[in-house]
């Protein structure tokens, strides 16, 4: 579930920048799973937090050979292919400059 | 959430956020659902207008990363909306109860309607303050919300 999502996120993008000039932005839908930890009480998550938790738990399932529930997978994707988005940003801002937003949604 | 614009020849056939709330208005399940995701809810017209606006503003939205929520989507909630709105009439026997009111704050036990969803005391949320202080954007509620879904629907029962 999580390489695909990865590997889905950077084909878009690569095909998308064959556009040229014609690309301005990229506009990016997510998940609030991308958002959200395990957490003790009352804590309001925002934009400023991210989800790390089910990728950590996922690879390290992975290491020790044990299978991962399907919902912490779900959650894994989402932060692993959201990486891959701001990676993707960091490195082709300066040739060429695609807006990468985030709109975060359930 | 929100009402679809092509309807599935089955209601069977709708996607995992809409398939949970057909089977209760349409009766087809006895239990409430579990809640999807987060449990967070917005509305899909709310999402494609924070996609237009992150393009229309896209000096404004560089790099910046906005959460879409309302507030909090129970299903039961869902179901409690489903039953008020169609009280009396052939649709509404059928739709699933639980137990209203059960697991969120606002249900009013004399009257039967959903008059506001919140989390219980101890619950962590999720704010998407934010994009109506940036974007201006006016949440529509999740009783509007499962309304409209429901009147939708209702070509498919």
């Amino acid at each position: 579930m999580v390489i695909p999502a990865v590997r889905g996120a950077e084909t878009v993008l690569a095909s998308a920048l064959k556009a040229g000039p014609q690309l301005t932005s990229v506009v990016v839908t997510s998940s609030t799973i991308a958002v959200v930890n395990p957490v003790e009480g009352e804590y309001v998550f925002t934009e400023k937090d991210y989800a790390t938790f089910a990728l950590e738990k996922a690879l390290k399932d992975k290491e020790a050979g044990e299978k991962t529930p399907a919902g912490i997978l779900y959650g894994a994707s989402k932060t692993a292919s959201d990486r891959a988005v701001w990676k993707f940003r960091d490195e082709y801002k300066v040739s060429i400059p695609p807006h990468v937003d985030h709109v975060h949604t359930f | 959430m929100g009402p679809p614009i092509i309807l599935p020849s089955s209601g069977s056939k709708l996607n995992e956020t809409l398939k949970p709330v057909w089977d209760m208005f349409s009766g087809a399940t006895q239990e409430i659902p579990p809640y999807i995701g987060t449990g967070s809810f917005v509305d899909v017209r709310n999402v494609a207008t924070m996609h237009i606006w992150a393009f229309e503003n896209a000096s404004k939205s560089d790099g910046e990363r906005y959460l879409g929520v309302q507030g909090f989507g129970p299903m039961q909630a869902v179901a409690d909306i489903l039953r008020d709105a169609y009280k009396g009439t052939a649709i509404g026997e059928k739709i699933t109860k639980g137990n209203p009111g059960e697991g969120y704050v606002g249900y009013n036990k004399e009257t039967g309607k959903v008059d506001e969803i919140g989390f219980l005391p101890g619950a962590r949320r999720i704010s998407g303050a934010k994009t109506v202080r940036e974007m201006g954007l006016e949440y529509i509620t999740l009783q509007q919300s499962i309304i409209d879904t429901a009147k939708a629907f209702e070509a498919l029962l």
